[in-house]
């Protein structure tokens, strides 16, 4: 395994320039924007003679190449800087808003996988089938699903409508939050065995996270009906069933599992759109993570902020990309890194 | 046909709906194996000899279908059973050895898992059992049976071969078919696995329909050799009898096309033209656009299969003239 050590490395070494440009574009942009955290904040409400005393006092008066210098001074000292808009740490306030994020992604992302994988499945041995062309059409109406009018959809049905599911929020206003162990409340609840805080935040995760599995299901269906077919004409599965294994154990297990390596390495590419899409589900559930905190801080202009959750949101992509080879070496035993 | 035949097919035709029509694979064909022989079945591509093995075991694919004829084994009409008892003949019974080991196993199980997995599939015993089961097989067939605990890329193609047979004989089935078992291999490997399955035959009576286009390997290896063209069995006899006086013209050719390092090269010939496309064969006899001696009853009727001689089967108009030359 020492060499899947060096491959580590290697792949963050090579995630490093990618990093650095993604940061420096976002960093001018924001700058080019029209529009800067003063005016944003205060626009017209001060004499402009003070706006010019703040910006200098922000350092935002310098020229942009001598921002960017101490910008990435400060990153690489590891500081993400400090909030315009509240003055507090950039870090502390995205570890604050990041577990909520975490908890709406994995299970959007569960949701996703289970629903994507079962369908694609379903699809792919039924080739050609009412089903089939069912589910295909499942697929490609999730394509065309805009995340906020969803779930507003859904917020109408379940939440106003038939009044059995919240709308927003984490938590029900009279739950008292989990003790913060993880910052996902579902699992906090379950550690310290507090079962009204885990229904309260289960029932709350159920619209934004059906929302979020659903409309990224169909990528998984299409990726997982068209490697399963290409699998499913392969000898081995003739040779399956030659050998009189039964049809439920040839799909679920050989076609499967052989089916899964392609997804799983497309699965690492797509994480980045679903940070986006948890972006949109956030807003539109009032979910309180980071999504929600970039589009605020967006709208105020706060730059550290801002550049502060996209960088976590590099990170965060560098890390699962990383798992998703880890992953892959060891369900397939043919990758040896 | 006899009556101590252990599988006989009679009268089977299959037919795949393509995008084009309907592609007629089987048209027909019958044939009998007693218990401990070796058939060879021996055709170009898209002659229809691999459908013959998908079809005794009822996995053709889904746009391939069995529209006439029965599937004897044993007494039993393969044709009539149910996905379960189907599932009970398949490895048991009936067995199949496919053309390339390198696409066979499954790439992500060990061999012991894929051993055992078809063991518990069949029998009620522990996994511990099976495993036991599988490496003493291994051994039997002189492979380590280290080699269990080994993945399908370890290991090389004739390696890959040899354990895709134990596979397939794990639960003594009496009829083993072999889809050209041997095509990509080099030839010392090629004639180790020959070797194999005539011990397999030897040793525990196992039946052998062997599906190749190599007349020479199907003359290594078998007691009588069924020679297919466009889907229609052509000519059928005992191995020697075949290369002794083969009757058909097409049988003729392909024997003809046998590269031999003792003969001088320049005899060698090849058979003039392509076979014909199956969603639209010609009138008459298949082969007629193709064959040297072929008159204009040829193109206008198709022939029968006669007994033109004591276990010799011909299906052409010509094969008396030809016999009696």
């Amino acid at each position: 395994m020492g060499s899947l050590k060096k491959y580590i490395v290697l792949r963050i070494l090579t995630a490093i320039p990618m990093f650095f440009i993604l940061i420096t574009v976002i960093f001018f942009f924001l700058r080019i924007l029209p529009g800067d955290p003063i005016s944003a904040m205060y626009g017209g409400k001060l004499p402009a003679e003070y706006e010019a005393y703040l910006r200098h006092k922000l350092g935002l008066d310098l020229p942009y190449h001598i921002q960017y210098i101490n910008y990435l001074r400060s990153l690489f000292m590891g500081d993400l800087g400090t909030s315009i808009y509240t003055k507090r740490p950039i870090s502390r306030e995205i570890m604050e808003n990041l577990p909520a994020t975490l908890e709406l992604t994995i299970y959007g992302l569960a949701i996703a996988l289970f629903v994507g994988i079962t369908l694609g499945s379903s699809a792919a041995h039924r080739r050609g089938s009412k089903i089939d062309r069912l589910i295909r059409v499942y697929s490609v109406l999730t394509y065309a699903l805009f995340i906020p009018w969803f779930g507003t959809l859904l917020q109408f049905i379940f939440g106003v409508y038939l009044h059995i599911l919240p709308i927003g929020n984490r938590l029900d206003p009279t739950v008292d939050a989990p003790i913060r162990i993880t910052g996902l409340y579902t699992i906090d609840a379950l550690l310290t065995g507090n079962f009204l805080a885990f229904f309260s935040a289960l029932r709350h995760l159920i619209l934004p996270s059906l929302v979020l599995g659903i409309v990224l299901s169909g990528i998984f269906v299409r990726m997982t009906r068209e490697n399963m077919i290409v699998i499913l004409r392969k000898d081995f599965i003739s040779f399956a069933k030659a050998r009189g294994i039964s049809n439920d154990k040839i799909i679920w297990k050989h076609a499967l599992k052989n089916t899964l390596i392609p997804i799983i390495t497309i699965f690492g590419l797509q994480f980045a759109l679903l940070l986006a899409g948890a972006i949109l589900t956030e807003t539109t559930f009032s979910w309180p993570g980071l999504g929600s905190y970039l589009k605020l801080r967006i709208e105020y202009r706060d730059y550290p902020a801002i550049q502060g959750v996209i960088v976590v949101y590099a990170i965060l992509v560098i890390i699962v990309s990383l798992i998703v080879d880890m992953i892959y070496a060891m369900i397939d035993p043919r990758i040896r890194y | 046909m006899t009556n101590q035949e252990l599988l006989s097919i009679k009268n089977l035709s299959v037919v795949y709906n393509t995008t084009r029509g309907r592609l007629i694979a089987i048209d027909n064909f019958s044939l009998g194996l007693s218990e401990g022989e070796i058939i060879s079945v021996v055709g170009e591509s898209g002659s229809g000899k691999s459908t013959l093995g998908y079809a005794i075991l009822r996995i053709l694919p889904p746009n391939g279908k069995i529209v006439n004829g029965e599937i004897h084994f044993n007494g039993i009409n393969i044709i009539q059973l149910s996905e379960k008892e189907l599932r009970e003949l398949r490895g048991k019974k009936i067995s199949m050895i496919f053309q390339d080991p390198m696409t066979s196993l499954d790439p992500l199980m060990r061999i012991g898992d894929q051993i055992v997995e078809t063991i518990l599939e069949h029998e009620k015993m522990d996994k511990e059992e099976a495993w036991n089961i599988g490496a003493n097989l291994l051994e039997s067939l002189r492979i380590d049976s280290e080699r269990m605990y080994d993945f399908p890329h370890q290991l090389s193609g004739g390696m890959r071969q040899r354990i895709v047979i134990a596979l397939a004989i794990v639960l003594n089935p009496k009829v083993v078919i072999a889809d050209e078992p041997t095509t990509g291999l080099d030839v010392i490997v090629q004639y180790q696995i020959l070797d194999l399955l005539k011990r397999l035959r030897d040793e525990r009576k196992i039946s052998i329909i062997f599906i190749t286009h190599d007349l020479g390997l199907a003359y290594d290896i078998s007691d009588r050799i069924a020679v297919m063209y466009a889907g229609k069995l052509v000519e059928l006899a005992e191995k020697n009898k075949l290369f002794d006086r083969p009757l058909h013209p097409y049988t003729q050719g392909l024997l003809k096309s046998i590269p031999e390092l003792s003969i001088d090269s320049k005899n060698l010939v090849s058979i003039p033209g392509y076979p014909p496309d199956m969603v639209t064969p010609p009138r008459g006899c298949r082969f007629h656009p193709r064959c040297p001696i072929a008159m204009s009853l040829c193109r206008q009727k198709e022939p029968k299969l006669i007994e033109v001689e004591k276990n010799h089967y011909v299906r052409c108009f010509r094969s008396g003239e030809v016999a009696f030359k």
